[in-house]
């Protein structure tokens, strides 16, 4: 009875912190944390938060805080299809490669217990090579000088900002820093919208996806080796060096499929080299050591919480004409308002610092027309100097 | 009200730029703490502590001094590997609060060989 009442608390706290940008499912499981619940009921909402949280942040992704593309260079792929009248389509791609691939990871745990220390011993000692390497790639990935040189310059300012992150005395600082890289930009940015969404058509797709949520699984489990590099959107760019991602929707399944295969092989990798790549994971592990007797409860709980959150997504999705009725950018400053209080409390002066200049940074990337993930340089950079 | 993206950015570069320069500023130097004191600070105090490893593990060790322990994570660090039962070990990193108990979040681990 309480295992159904933590799984429904959780699912119901999933949905929450998935509606409003910038609540990553992390900074719910370390609040779980700090209150007064077994264990074990922790970890099952933990992963029930994780589920839902993975599935909801599709819709405020495609439906909201969409920048005004005569000022922000690149649009996201999401925001795209939504201008379109396809947004109901990219919720059904998202939520189908989600649970699509999250069947295919669970199936291929077992093999990931065995291929990932492999694997994980092989990049150890070079782990600062490996992270340098991979960065290396993903600046080139943008193929022209000008913007290579841009996207260089913002990574290093990234990584400045990782350090100084790092050697401060901030409660929680990648709240702050990520808060503002990631929400905070985008909230400024949705600001300079003058266009509304048109009417969104329905959600029917082909399936002609299915090979990117393949790719997808097979990229979220190597994403489980390295720190740093976890954000399914740089793990997309690895992506498509090796298959062409020519169209919106098949950006969007690799995208969704690799966060939710990066969540199923998080247990693998654990287990089997110790390393939590999922901060929500390393709060469980915390609390209560995982082991493999733990993995048919835990992963059944996060495949139970996708799959109910997945239908309830596809009929929220149904109500998106109202969104495009809706003026969300008093939303939008109800959110940077919640953001700037909750970063003043868990951070203190010196966060707020850290968030305003975290969003500055943030601010960069769309408006010089080069992908957002080079800001991870905050994490990849320190990294790098650690691993040295 | 008229936005151009160019002069948008050079703003956000140049706040971006002298926040960071702040957040340097107003960053720590670690202080030199014995294990009783590590183990009593205040959660995110940034030390250097130094002692024998005890409890070796793949994810921890303890660094004990004068009978105090404290436990060390050692997260990504590939110098954790040289720490054996018993060398020698000096540790640069934060105090970490878990539930009312302390441990110490290792950032540099030095081994002392020999």
């Amino acid at each position: 009875m309480y295992a159904i009442i933590a799984v429904a608390f959780g699912l119901l706290l999933g949905i929450l912190s998935g509606l409003l940008p910038g609540i990553h499912s992390n900074t719910v499981a370390s609040v779980l944390a700090t209150l007064p619940i077994p264990p074990d009921m922790l970890s099952l909402a933990i992963v029930a938060v994780a589920g839902a949280h993975l599935l909801f942040q599709f819709l405020p992704s495609i439906f909201l805080s969409i920048p005004d593309d005569t000022v922000v260079a690149s649009v996201l792929p999401g925001h795209r299809l939504a201008l379109c009248g396809r947004g109901r389509e990219a919720i059904a791609v998202c939520a189908f490669s989600t649970l699509a691939a999250a069947g295919a990871s669970v199936l291929l745990l077992p093999v990931s217990l065995v291929l990932l220390p492999a694997a994980y011993s092989l990049i150890e000692p070079h782990l600062a090579l490996v992270l340098a390497a991979a960065s290396v790639f993903l600046l080139s990935s943008e193929r022209e000088g000008k913007k290579i040189a841009v996207a260089a310059g913002i990574f290093l300012l990234s990584g400045a900002l990782g350090v100084a992150t790092l050697r401060g005395a901030i409660n929680d600082p990648l709240f702050p820093a990520f808060c503002g890289l990631f929400a905070g930009s985008g909230i400024l940015l949705s600001f300079t919208s003058r266009t509304r969404l048109p009417a969104q058509k329905s959600e029917r797709t082909e399936l002609d996806f299915l090979p990117y949520v393949a790719a997808g699984v097979l990229f979220g489990m190597l994403s489980d080796l390295l720190p740093g590099i976890a954000a399914p959107a740089q793990i997309a760019i690895f992506a498509s060096a090796i298959i062409s991602v020519d169209d919106a929707r098949k950006f969007l399944a690799l995208v969704a499929s690799i966060a939710a295969s990066h969540a199923i092989f998080a247990f693998g990798a654990l287990l089997s080299i110790g390393k939590a790549r999922e901060g929500a994971l390393a709060i469980m592990n915390g609390l209560k050591p995982i082991g493999a007797g733990d993995l048919p409860a835990l992963i059944g709980v996060l495949l139970l919480s996708m799959g109910v959150s997945a239908f309830l997504l596809m009929r929220l999705a149904r109500h998106a004409g109202a969104l495009a009725a809706f003026d969300t950018r008093a939303l939008n400053l109800g959110v940077l308002a919640y953001l700037v209080c909750a970063v003043a409390i868990i951070s203190g002066g010196v966060g707020l610092l850290l968030f305003a200049t975290a969003t500055a940074v943030g601010l960069l990337p769309p408006l010089l027309g080069v992908r957002r993930t080079h800001v991870m340089g905050m994490i990849i950079v320190p990294s790098i100097l650690l691993a040295l | 009200m008229e936005m151009d993206e160019r002069k948008i950015a050079i703003a956000a570069a140049v706040f971006a730029v002298v926040g960071i320069a702040l957040l340097f500023l107003l960053s720590e130097t670690p202080r030199e703490a014995s294990v009783a004191e590590a183990s009593v600070a205040p959660a995110n105090s940034y030390l250097r502590i130094s002692g024998e490893a005890q409890n070796v593990s793949a994810e921890k060790f303890y660094i004990c001094q004068y009978k105090v322990c404290i436990s060390v994570k050692k997260g990504e660090l590939i110098s954790a590997q040289l720490v054996s039962e018993g060398s020698a070990v000096a540790a640069l990193g934060r105090v970490k609060d878990y539930k009312g108990s302390r441990y110490f979040e290792a950032e540099r681990i030095e081994v002392k060989i020999g």
